[in-house]
């Protein structure tokens, strides 16, 4: 059992290396997109399909739900589209890393520490790149969505604060606090993935039969409590930046 | 920290790959899923909104329109009693009238009728008073056998039938 925390290289596109992990994000996009064109190709003033049911109950139920968190409608609606596509990304990729073949079906590569399995398909959220590169987005679009709700020089004034020494220091504070956001947001979401790839990996070599089933179960929960704590996070941050005073 | 960053398989391209990757995601979810879906959901619930408007206006109408009828009813009934007293009075009024003609038609037959019967007694007795004047006439000169002057004779007789007729 080779276990690794990089992900693996599976084929290159000119000097571009594409990874594993970054397929099967490319995947879990795939099916969101696939959802979201049928839902607008069916989509009527009166619904008449069960995927525009599903679909509205989904949308509704969201915007209702960051509603009785941010308090207003109308920020709902303007919050809405980041914090449901982390949700359902993060949900999505989650999930899609739980099906069989994932992890198992794959090939032997020669590496400089001699011929190891590379797994064709790894959960997109067990891999570094992925779950930084959705922090910094996160991050950045609670700064983009600031400044565009209270204006620039009174964003920036929270982390640079010359008015006096006690907001100066607290400004650099806020400025610490940014990067231990994207960290904590990352560090999080891959290593309750990588770990559930592990456990299950290590439960599925240890007993193939039955024993693995509790823990598919746990990681369906993990995996949708992981996407809920992401995009909730991401949620009060988008609340916190656009709020005049913190 | 570049060995951490190694371990970790941080690699610059595939970060930006992926954050490429999630922005593409956000813009076509947007693009075709949320957008339409909230602008539908919204509509519906203006249109519910409306229609619910509308329906207490149509209900209002209803009610004034039922008020109106109510009332114009009440006034065509109204009407409707006066002309019909109004018709039975003037029947009853026609009906006297015709009552008070037959009655007037029929005094006036009768007393038709009364004088002819009386003016028929005074002929009759009138004739009666000539054919017994000729008669007393016929007798008193039988029984005078022209013992009288013609003219006292016939004084006599008229006095006779004057007599007679009281």
């Amino acid at each position: 059992m080779h276990i690794s925390l990089a992900a693996e290289h599976i084929f290159s596109i000119g000097v571009f290396s594409v990874t594993n992990t970054l397929l099967m994000a490319w995947l879990a996009m795939g099916v969101l997109i696939a959802f979201a064109l049928v839902v607008h190709r069916v989509l009527k003033p009166l619904p008449e399909s069960g995927v525009q049911n599903f679909a509205e109950a989904v949308v509704d139920g969201a915007v209702s739900f960051i509603e009785s968190a941010v308090g207003s409608r109308k920020d709902a609606e303007r919050f809405f589209p980041v914090v449901a596509t982390i949700f359902f990304f993060v949900l999505v990729s989650n999930w899609m890393g739980i099906f069989p073949g994932v992890g198992s079906i794959g090939f032997h590569e020669a590496t400089e520490h001699g011929e190891v399995f590379a797994p064709l398909f790894r959960s997109a959220n067990s891999d570094v790149n992925m779950t930084l590169a959705l922090a910094i987005v996160a991050v950045a679009t609670t700064h983009i969505m600031g400044v565009a709700a209270i204006g620039f020089f009174k964003h920036a004034g929270k982390f640079i604060n010359f008015s006096n020494p006690i907001l100066f220091f607290v400004g650099l504070l806020e400025l610490v606090g940014e990067v231990a956001k994207m960290v904590s947001f990352s560090f999080r979401l891959f290593g309750n993935i990588f770990a559930g790839e592990i456990l299950l990996t290590v439960i599925a070599f240890l007993v193939p039969y039955i024993a693995p089933l509790p823990f598919l179960g746990l990681e369906l929960f993990v995996g949708f409590m992981q996407a809920l704590v992401f995009a909730m996070l991401t949620l009060v941050f988008l609340t916190i930046a656009t709020a005049e005073h913190h | 920290m570049s060995e951490l960053i190694h371990k970790l398989g941080i690699d610059w391209k595939l970060l930006i790959a992926q954050a490429v990757n999630f922005v593409v995601l956000l813009w076509l979810l947007k693009k075709f899923l949320y957008g339409p879906v909230l602008e539908l959901l919204r509509k519906r619930r203006e249109d519910i909104k409306e229609g619910a408007q509308n329906a207490e206006k149509i209900a209002q109408e209803l009610r004034q329109i039922e008020q109106r009828r109510a009332a114009e009813l009440e006034r065509v009934k109204k009407e409707a009693e006066i002309i019909i007293q109004e018709a039975k009075q003037a029947a009853k009024a026609r009906g006297e009238e015709l009552i008070n003609q037959t009655e007037a038609k029929i005094a006036g037959l009768i007393a038709e009728a009364k004088r002819h019967l009386e003016e028929e007694r005074i002929k009759m007795m009138d004739q009666a008073g000539k054919d017994v004047k000729e008669l007393v006439f016929m007798v008193a000169e039988k029984v005078l056998e022209e013992q009288l002057p013609k003219d006292i004779h016939e004084k006599f007789v008229e006095e006779a039938v004057r007599r007679l007729k009281k």
